[in-house]
């Protein structure tokens, strides 16, 4: 694939195109040579903030030891008389004599001690100044970011809350660009340690559950003598093993899926072919549970970039689902359209529909609101799982009860529908 | 025979403290959430609750809220988070108590014991708590029989858990007592214990002796090491 405008230098081997190992370099942005880049490039760095306060420090050092007598170097109006006891080398530069010019006077040639040691003072005092006005603007706020990112790394919650920070915050310039980096790296790091700790807790709070109804099993079994009693608690036994390995299986593979999703390839696929795939498949589950299936999915293809796996997965929950809360005699409907440069995809089911508090927290780790007769065969992870891998497609995922049109919003609703939106892909 | 309600979402948990109660002598009855279990109590109040926290519907600590200045039945609070305790005991200040899950049947049938008695439920089977003499420690005095505290002829009503740790540190004043020492006293059979959680015992302790006399500073910590009374 050839990029486009504002793509970059890069190197690249397609299979096939090129010998194993061969390397091919391409593509500068249409319009640009090497020369221009190397013009660009230059430019980017005199016209950087960083690099105008370099220059000005280095300007004002130039010019203080121009009209600060008795440098070397002399900037002053007017011509220069020729040195009295005539060991001058150098003839002042004129212009016109009776108009008077700034002119360069080369250094004297006098090596008296008292004039080497005033103007290496001089030498040091300068530098030492313009030395330290670079360390005030340059030097002090990068290493004030440099510590504070130190601190930052030793978990200290406001480390880039130090008044050299602050400042840098609100400068334009690279260091300023650094600052802000820095800060919006720190706060995605800690919002995804703070999630990582969430998880953990949520997951040690869902084990215990399991975990005491397997202890009191156990010592029941110490003291019931009742057969029927024995039976239900070695029953509840197999259940909280079974119970605690689909959570422990289901929470591996959604710590997996952050770096699927991050590291797997997108690619385009058909999401009506994918649909009507997946509506095939379940449409048998369905018709076993007695349940109508129906599908209104577009009959051209419609295009998607993204993780197709990721994706079915996503549908087959929402659909395995719908057929769950229905019975005999209960509906589940699939419908997909276009609208607006999105797919929008519903799945419906004529089943108890949500509480309605709970239509923003079934999208929650470890949220569960199954039917009596499935308690335990679920973990409470898949609808948060789909909507992780929803909003990594940059699409939507809602729930929302169905009524009739103009019905009291506590009135009974007649199912549940669950919406998906994802980008259409606008191709290459 | 005293009647337990128990109120929790999982149905295995239900199942199975209602046949361990149930083998204690316990007549129990089952509510698989916080509303459930409210429009029962307004009909019949148990003599005793063991509550869920964390449920669909109406969760624990909003069941409890509701039945405030309606009853004063003991609730045992069944939690999965150590975060929730504060919380929960901060509800009535006194004669709840609660559970960690995963917890012992023992533990728990202790713990309802202790509280049924101390309402004058009547007690379902032998104490288990041992050591019934009271205690009279310059101005405290503790019954373990009606699980009583007072303070300079103040009454403080604790925890069965504060109350287990209290008095294992007033039977020897001046001698300190480790965590894990409390630990045993406090849970007995538990598993796992959390050091810390020893900590917010003593810490909601001297809370409550404060709240009846602000000067209290009768029960030292020894950083490192543990905890000891001291009879001013």
């Amino acid at each position: 694939m050839i990029p486009g405008a504002g793509q970059s230098l890069h190197t690249s081997a397609a299979p096939g195109d090129l010998p194993p190992g061969a390397c091919r370099r391409e593509f500068l942005p249409p319009g640009q040579s090497h020369i221009y880049l190397i013009f660009a490039h230059v430019f980017r760095l005199v016209a950087s903030p960083l690099t105008r306060k370099i220059w000005l420090v280095s300007l004002f050092s130039l010019i203080v030891m121009a009209v600060m007598p008795p440098s070397g170097l002399l900037l002053r109006g007017g011509s220069v008389p020729p040195a009295a006891d005539g060991l001058s080398s150098t003839e002042p530069l004129r212009a016109e004599a009776s108009s008077p010019v700034f002119v360069v006077d080369l250094p004297h040639m006098r090596l008296d001690g008292a004039g080497i040691l005033q103007t290496l003072l001089l030498a040091v005092l300068i530098s030492g100044v313009a030395s330290l006005a670079v360390a005030h603007l340059v030097v002090a706020p990068a290493a004030g970011l440099a510590r504070a990112l130190t601190r930052a790394a030793t978990g200290e919650p406001d480390a880039l809350s130090d008044p050299t920070v602050t400042r840098l915050l609100t400068q334009r310039g690279e260091l300023g660009d650094a600052a802000r980096a820095a800060r919006r790296t720190l706060t995605a790091l800690q919002d995804r340690i703070a999630a990582k700790d969430r998880f953990a807790a949520d997951m040690a709070h869902e084990v215990r559950n399991p975990l005491a109804s397997l202890r009191l099993a156990a010592s029941g079994l110490r003291d019931v003598r009742d057969i029927a009693q024995i039976a239900a608690l070695l029953d509840i036994i197999e259940q909280d093993v079974c119970r605690l390995d689909r959570l422990i299986s289901d929470t591996a593979s959604a710590a997996l899926l952050e770096a699927d999703l991050r590291d797997e390839e997108k690619a385009e696929f058909d999401l009506t072919d994918l649909l009507a795939t997946l509506c095939n498949h379940l449409a048998l589950q369905a018709r076993v549970k007695g349940v109508d299936f129906i599908r209104f999915l577009p009959e051209d293809p419609v295009r998607v970039l993204g993780l197709e796996g990721r994706v079915a997965q996503v549908f087959v929950n929402l659909i395995a689902n719908a057929i769950s809360f229905c019975n005999a005699g209960d509906a589940v409907r699939v419908q997909a359209i276009r609208r607006e440069g999105r797919v929008l995809v519903a799945v419906e089911d004529t089943g108890p529909g949500l509480p309605d508090s709970a239509l923003e927290k079934v999208f929650a780790r470890f949220y569960s609101e199954r039917p009596a007769h499935e308690f335990g065969t679920h973990s409470g992870l898949g609808l948060a799982i789909s909507h992780q891998i929803i909003e990594a497609h940059k699409g939507v995922i809602w729930a929302e009860n169905i009524r009739v049109s103009g019905a009291e919003d506590d009135s009974p609703p007649l199912g549940a529908r669950f919406v998906v939106g994802l980008p259409l892909w606008a191709g290459p | 025979m005293p009647r337990i309600a128990l109120v929790d979402d999982d149905r295995n948990i239900l199942t199975t403290l209602s046949i361990c109660l149930g083998a204690e002598g316990f007549t129990v009855d089952t509510y698989g959430d916080g509303q459930a279990a409210y429009e029962a109590f307004c009909r019949k109040m148990p003599d005793l609750a063991v509550v869920d926290i964390k449920m669909p519907r109406m969760d624990g600590l909003s069941l409890i809220q509701r039945l405030q200045g309606k009853t004063t039945m003991p609730v045992i609070f069944l939690t999965s988070r150590s975060d929730e305790i504060d919380e929960v005991l901060g509800l009535r200040m006194g004669a709840d108590d609660y559970v960690t899950k995963p917890f012992s049947q023992r533990l728990l049938v202790e713990r309802i014991r202790v509280l049924l008695r101390r309402t004058g439920a009547a007690p379902a089977g032998p104490d288990t708590t041992a050591n019934a003499a009271p205690l009279v420690r310059g101005r405290l005095f503790m019954d373990p029989l009606r699980h009583e505290v007072t303070w300079d002829g103040q009454s403080v009503m604790l925890t069965v858990t504060e109350f287990l740790i209290l008095q294992a540190l007033v039977q020897r004043p001046g001698v300190v007592k480790s965590r894990e020492q409390l630990i045993a006293v406090a849970y007995r059979d538990e598993v796992y214990v959390d050091d810390r959680t020893i900590d917010s015992h003593i810490k909601r302790l001297r809370k409550k002796l404060r709240s009846v006399d602000p000067g209290f500073a009768s029960i030292d910590t020894l950083y490192g090491i543990g905890y000891k009374f001291q009879t001013v």
